[in-house]
């Protein structure tokens, strides 16, 4: 369908690990910037906001890592939803000058394109269909 | 009188008074012929230009709030680290019993000690270099705003006799004021009340509130002190009645508390029917010509005028007293017939200027306007010129205000002007509604007085130039002042009418001037997100030549936070405290609201060090040497004006 080659089926790659650590590291910095007293930002709704949407990737991260048996719609959703993510997370992590947190969401960003990149890749066997267990 | 009330996250407001009305030669003129006083005969107890130290609120008495140690310099800043900090405990977030505090206390460092009060009215005695807590001291002031909206504190003073003997007692004394007036007498070295000083080591400054003693006077701002006299201002509680208790100065003897001698800005045969024209801001002192002078706020009530519109010249001034008689030498008023609460609010800043080949001894008086009166000190008289502008009129019956206003256009105000026009992104944001308050509000500029339809008033009375003022490098005549740009909605509103509105209304946004035909509404300029309306920046640092009058270099100062976001540094910060300058060419100030303390290179107003605090540190900093180590000090307590964050810590820096 349209979608194949722009969303495409799981096909293992460091993209989806390097994804979630990140989102994973992204979660911890969160948690700690919003309990550390001593960062400016503890406790507001703004460190709160990101503890939350950094979960969020983090689920969705595992998901796409764990779940390689996913249907494509359900797969290009998440990573539609994980590249919002970033971009809200990242952008959050900027106007709460929570650099490591920033950094965290670049290196994010390269798991997300990697992700993206692997479905690019040609299929090891026409007549496995995209998207369907084992064909990788 | 200095009140501070709005919550919201940008803004707020501060208070006081403000007015007089009399004839136009009586406005643009000084009000006494000049009579320089002869030269003091000896030399102060506290030196003003100690520069080792920081003995007084500015730290000397010429407000400069300068310091000759150089240890810490542009080069080396990076390396500032925090050498020691207290906790002192005394902080309220308001949700308790406690009133939120406001904690703007300037350490000082004399007698080998930080002294520090803190807004639960207990001094603190500091070690200097370890930070080690050597004796505290407890008012046990009653802990309620009963003029204030907060508990707050400006600090402590220092006197010491001119050759202490050793092992007597209240040789070196440490005063603190507290929220109803009490002052306290202390001994520096042990923290022991001095029985000697006026009821048991406590002067009670309420026993003079006879006129129109409607709410007791406040001591949060502390006494001037100069050679054995100590001279009290007081704030008071702003916005309420017309009628309110004159703003007398107190000067009495530092060890036995027995007054001296009373000042009045007031007429006592007007003192009944308005009020106020007080000193809540910190005075200063030439000690070379004996000159006490004063800020003197507006008088009450501070938005309408109608019941007093006599002469008051020496109201919303800068008035010059002679330090022993506390008599007037000449005054300078900044503000005719204040209806915006453009109370002098700051300290007038003492420093000799090199204009046309000669030495002027000057005066620098900044203002809640964002306009600079640069004086003679010994005159009055304006250095750069300040002429009298034809400014819009009240057309509220009853009121009749002052077809002229007085400004100086060198130094360039750190304010323009002009409103700077709605902020795009906060009227998309709100669907247009900055666009049609706007349009609905009367403004046609600087001075639009308050209406019946509501008045946009930019500055308002939330400045401007706040309570700290300005520092002064008084080798170079360089003279650094933060700013904040803050846009408000002044309405008055008929009594009838009043009563019903403040029932619904928001209280912090109604105040009843009780005695008047009109109450009063006022708010911050923000749409229902709490976006500002107004277009950025809301905070500047500016650096002028006083020499010149020239502007060297003005960049927005800090970062709003909202939510834990900080919005673009080209915004800057509303700002409360002031900077502080040292021989090396730095600039040492909190006053953000990020709840950063920065280093700022003076020559090109570039930040060079910054480390965050417990809270915006709007106290005014302090630097000092001890064992050959300089310290910079800053009081982190936060003010509810740039945001709900209280803390209760003094922080120490030192290189490593």
């Amino acid at each position: 369908m349209a979608m194949s080659g722009v969303l495409p089926a799981a096909k293992p790659n460091a993209g989806g690990p390097i994804l979630l650590t990140a989102a994973a590291v992204a979660l911890a910095i969160a948690v700690f910037n919003f309990f550390w007293l001593d960062n400016g930002i503890h406790g507001t709704a703004g460190a709160g906001l990101v503890v939350i949407s950094s979960a969020l990737m983090a689920a969705a991260a595992a998901a796409l890592v764990v779940a390689t048996g996913m249907g494509r719609g359900l797969r290009g959703t998440l990573l539609v939803l994980i590249a919002l993510d970033i971009i809200g997370t990242g952008l959050a992590a900027y106007l709460l000058e929570a650099d490591l947190l920033l950094a965290a969401m670049a290196v994010a960003l390269v798991g997300w394109i990697a992700v993206l990149a692997s479905g690019r890749q040609p299929r090891r066997s026409s007549d496995q269909p995209i998207g369907q267990p084992g064909a990788q | 009188m200095n009140r501070l009330f709005a919550r919201v996250s940008i803004a707020a407001l501060i208070a006081s008074v403000g007015a007089s009305f009399g004839s136009l030669d009586a406005w643009s003129q000084s009000v006494a012929p000049p009579s320089p006083p002869q030269p003091a005969a000896s030399a102060p107890i506290v030196g003003a230009t100690h520069y080792d130290g920081w003995y007084t609120f500015n730290g000397n008495l010429e407000d400069q709030k300068y310091s000759e140690a150089d240890q810490i310099t542009p080069e080396n800043v990076g390396q500032l680290q925090k050498a020691w900090e207290v906790h002192t405990g005394d902080v309220s977030d308001g949700s308790g019993k406690i009133p939120l505090t406001d904690w703007s206390a300037t350490p000082l460092f004399v007698n080998d000690t930080v002294y520090v009060s803190t807004p639960f009215y207990r001094i603190f005695a500091i070690e200097p270099d370890t930070g080690k807590v050597k004796w505290t001291y407890d008012t046990h002031a009653v802990l309620e705003a009963v003029t204030q909206p907060d508990l707050k504190t400006r600090g402590v003073a220092y006197w010491q006799a001119a050759s202490p003997r050793p092992g007597t007692p209240c040789q070196k004394i440490v005063y603190i004021g507290t929220m109803d007036a009490k002052l306290h007498a202390v001994d520096a070295d042990t923290g022991k009340k001095c029985d000697g000083f006026a009821d048991g080591g406590v002067l009670d400054i309420n026993q003079w509130n006879k006129i129109n003693a409607k709410w007791p006077l406040s001591v949060l701002q502390p006494p001037t002190v100069y050679k054995d006299t100590l001279y009290i201002g007081w704030a008071g509680k702003d916005w309420a009645e017309a009628e309110d208790p004159p703003g007398t100065v107190f000067a009495v003897d530092a060890q036995s508390g027995k007054l001296k001698w009373t000042f009045d800005a007031l007429p006592p045969e007007l003192a009944k029917q308005t009020g106020t024209s007080n000193v809540w801001a910190s005075m200063s002192i030439d000690q070379e010509h004996g000159i006490l002078y004063l800020p003197v706020s507006s008088p009450s009530p501070n938005f309408y005028g109608g019941n007093r519109k006599e002469d008051l010249p020496l109201a919303t001034s800068i008035t010059a007293l002679d330090v022993d008689t506390g008599k007037v030498l000449w005054s300078r008023q900044i503000v005719h017939h204040d209806l915006w609460d453009y109370d002098t609010n700051s300290p007038p800043v003492l420093v000799d200027i090199k204009k046309d080949g000669a030495t002027i001894p000057a005066l620098v008086q900044s203002s809640k306007m964002g306009i600079f009166f640069v004086l003679n000190r010994l005159t009055g008289e304006p250095i750069y010129p300040i002429e009298e502008r034809q400014v819009p009129q009240s057309d509220v019956p009853g009121e009749q205000s002052s077809p002229t206003q007085p400004y100086a256009a060198t130094p360039e105000p750190t304010v323009p002007d002009r409103f700077p026009g709605i902020f795009a992104l906060a009227d998309i944001a709100s669907f247009g509604e900055c666009t049609r308050t706007f349009k609905r509000l009367r403004y046609e500029g600087l001075y639009t007085p308050p209406s019946l339809q509501g008045t946009l008033a930019y500055p308002s009375t939330a400045g401007g130039v706040e309570w700290g003022g300005g520092a002064v490098d008084p080798r170079s005549g360089i003279y650094v002042v933060n700013s904040s740009y803050v846009a408000q909605i002044y309405k008055l509103i008929e009594r009838k009418q009043y009563e019903a509105e403040a029932k619904t209304g928001a209280k912090s946004d109604y105040y009843p001037q009780n005695g008047v035909p009109y109450g009063f509404y006022l708010h911050n300029f923000i749409n229902f997100l709490g976006m500002p309306c107004w277009n950025p920046p809301y905070g500047t640092l500016s650096a002028y030549d006083l020499n010149t009058g020239k502007l060297l270099w003005k960049k927005p100062f800090g970062e709003v936070q909202q939510w834990g976001f900080y919005m673009p540094k080209s915004w800057g910060s509303v700002t409360i405290g002031a900077p502080l300058i040292t021989k090396s060419g730095l600039i040492f100030i909190g006053a953000s609201m990020d709840a950063r303390v920065r280093a700022i290179d003076l020559k090109s107003g570039e930040e060079v060090w910054q480390e965050l605090v417990d809270a915006p540190a709007v106290a005014n900093p302090a630097t000092y040497i001890y064992k050959g180590k300089q310290y910079v000090v800053f009081v982190a307590g936060g003010n509810a004006i740039l945001k709900p964050q209280a803390s209760d810590q003094v922080a120490a820096f030192a290189l490593k």
